[in-house]
């Protein structure tokens, strides 16, 4: 249809709305404001962002027992960037690039995994407290993954490969569940879920402890360790693995962003706007899943990262998924770099497990969500 | 674009539908067999549980009918993409809650999303589609308001973005869920206006599901009354909206007068 003729079907105003002016809340909708999603608001967000992380990133590298100057570690990195090795045989070179970089990495990636599970889940369950730690599919892999550990799986890549496996199923078991949940009890879903998730959590637990008694003390001390949500410095064809199957994820649901903006309406509205729901919705419980599995087996339980992250970045970037989920993911691995080099620096030599770190941050925050929802207020 | 010729824009046969296949208390469409002409306008109409909604939703594929077939423009259902279908045909449900900080420009621009490739989270939103939602927004008397939140305007205000939302769509058929159900007297007018208007100017496709049973009886060239899930009447207003078929249906008493100005049939209730 030509636009004249739809121009001319209109109606006539018959009297002036007056323009109110965009609320201090609606700060976040600045980024839209005027038209649309444009290329230069989209790409200034993200640029921001990745400068923001990688300054992050370095600040934290600077910090520990053996605190390095800012500039010598933008030294370092970028004698190792060229291959240039005037320093690299240094005892700040040794514990930079050997000890600090591959955890920092981890964290980011792991960080960003798990906020960009976060903002698919949310957007899918219609649910601003949906997270794979509080729904219950991240102890769901864990579980999956102890299993596979008292199975037994070696070696560096292809072990890595099948507790992936182990914990992906794992995590997809739980996914369906708790989604079989939200469909059964659709009018009731936002409690239920969480309820759900509450559950599932408590049966995972009993099966991961009933493996843990069943193994060695000292066994039994690091998978306590790990299910508290530990980094740990990883070799770099871990890294190099992880990074792979993380991005490739991530770029699924970076794809899905439109259809995760119009699925937000529900599924009803989405389906007449032409959403695929069905298919949409497998695959982004397949690559949550699958990317909660990597991240749980190398990490362990880290909870809130995809609640507290998203929540924070939709106040500020807005709810458009084309611009919140790659921000969501890179402010997900800032955050979990900041709260990594916490947990191993707040009471050295002692470290802590960096998910009790993020729960204590993620705690309050879920409690204080759930009271505003309950008032009616979000 | 009006070919008149053309098959009917939907077709129900023999169309049944429940929500609990293992209860017969779920039945919601019992052996339906309609026809919406391409270019009709048409107001579902009938008591609380009827059965509207459902109907309407069994027209755009948003429920599976359990028996039966549901064409569109000719085609069986299952022959059309949710994507193809939402270039030709535009639903607008009942208000849904929002979610999260969500403004009413990137509420109707989500009008376009059929018109994108699958899988295209990647990409802006081009100055034709933006140029579009503001011919929309300003059609639908929200164009004030289009950097606003969802959660901050007043429900009618959310119910005419998502007329809006509609409209972006460009579509050949509206389907309409209640479209008057949270408006003041002047934007039920602007509304009724409007679907009016693409009706005999553009000759989109009008279904609307109403309570208002006035607002059906002056809009709608044809009216269909669902009884219990079943066609109870349906015709020209002045062929349903009679006083022993209403009575019958909605088991109250009524009084059907006339429209001053249009002759429509109205109804009045004596409380």
């Amino acid at each position: 249809m030509s636009d004249g003729a739809w121009r001319a079907a209109g109606a006539g105003r018959t009297l002036e709305t007056p323009v109110t002016p965009p609320s201090l809340s609606a700060a976040g909708a600045a980024w839209t404001a005027g038209g649309g999603l444009s290329a230069c608001r989209w790409t200034a967000g993200v640029a921001g962002l990745v400068v923001a992380s990688v300054v992050t990133g370095a600040g934290c590298l600077a910090v520990g027992a053996e605190p390095l100057a800012f500039g010598t570690v933008l030294r370092i990195l970028g004698q190792a960037l060229r291959g240039d090795g005037a320093e690299i045989e240094s005892v700040g070179a040794v514990i930079l690039l050997q000890v600090r970089l591959p955890r920092l990495v981890l964290a980011f990636g792991v960080g960003g995994a798990l906020a960009a599970v976060g903002v698919a889940l949310q957007a899918l369950l219609r649910n601003p407290l949906a997270e794979p730690y509080v729904l219950g599919i991240s102890s769901g892999a864990a579980f999956g993954a102890t299993l596979g550990t008292l199975f037994g799986v070696g070696g560096a890549v292809m072990g890595l490969a099948m507790l992936h496996v182990w914990a992906f199923a794992g995590g997809l078991l739980a996914i369906l569940i708790v989604y079989r949940i939200s469909v059964t009890y659709r009018a009731l879903s936002v409690h239920t879920l969480l309820l759900a998730g509450v559950i599932l959590n408590a049966l995972f637990s009993a099966l991961i402890m009933f493996a843990v008694a069943l193994a060695d003390p000292v066994r039994a001390f690091q998978m306590m360790m790990w299910l508290m949500g530990t980094i740990t410095a990883p070799d770099y064809a871990t890294l190099l693995w992880l990074g792979v199957f993380l991005g490739a994820g991530v770029a699924v649901l970076f794809s899905l962003a439109r259809s995760l903006n119009v699925l937000t309406l529900g599924e009803d509205a989405a389906g007449a706007l032409g959403v695929e729901v069905t298919r949409v919705k497998q695959l982004v419980f397949v690559v949550s899943a699958l990317m909660t599995g990597a991240v749980v087996s190398l990490a362990g339980l880290i909870g809130f990262v995809g609640m507290v992250v998203p929540h924070a970045v939709r106040l500020i970037a807005g709810a458009d998924h084309r611009l919140l989920l790659p921000a969501a993911t890179l402010a997900g691995g800032a955050f979990l770099m900041v709260a990594d080099t916490i947990a191993r620096t707040a009471l050295a030599p002692t470290e802590l497990p960096v998910g009790v770190v993020t729960a204590l941050i993620g705690g309050p925050l879920f409690m204080y969500l759930l009271v505003k929802r309950r008032a009616g207020v979000a | 674009m009006t070919e008149k010729a053309a098959p009917p824009a939907f077709d129900l046969r023999d169309v049944s539908f429940r929500y609990d296949r293992a209860a017969d208390r779920g039945r919601a469409i019992h052996a339906v067999t309609y026809a919406v002409g391409a270019g009709a306008m048409v107001g579902i109409i009938g008591p609380n549980g009827s059965g509207k909604t459902s109907l309407l939703k069994l027209l755009m594929g948003l429920l599976r009918p359990e028996s039966g077939e549901v064409r569109v423009f000719g085609q069986p259902l299952a022959e059309w993409s949710p994507r193809q279908l939402a270039r030709r045909i535009a639903f607008v449900p009942q208000e849904t809650p929002p979610m999260w900080s969500l403004t009413l420009r990137e509420l109707v621009l989500m009008g376009r999303f059929p018109f994108h490739r699958p899988f295209s989270g990647w990409g802006w939103d081009a100055p034709d589609d933006v140029r579009r939602a503001a011919e929309a927004m300003r059609d639908m008397d929200v164009d004030g308001m289009a950097d606003r939140l969802l959660s901050e305007v007043s429900g009618g205000e959310r119910q005419r973005a998502v007329m809006a939302r509609a409209l972006t769509q460009e579509p050949d058929a509206l389907l309409l869920d209640e479209p008057t159900a949270f408006l003041d007297l002047r934007h039920q007018l602007d509304i009724a206006r409007n679907l009016r208007r693409l009706n005999r100017e553009r000759g989109v496709t009008v279904v609307m599901v109403s309570h208002d049973v006035n607002l059906a009886s002056q809009c709608c060239d044809e009216l269909l009354l669902l009884h219990r899930g079943e066609i109870a009447r349906q015709g020209r207003p002045a062929d349903v909206i009679r006083p022993d078929i209403l009575e019958m249906v909605y088991r109250c008493e009524v009084i059907v007068d006339e429209h001053p100005r249009s002759h429509a049939p109205r109804v009045a209730l004596s409380v």
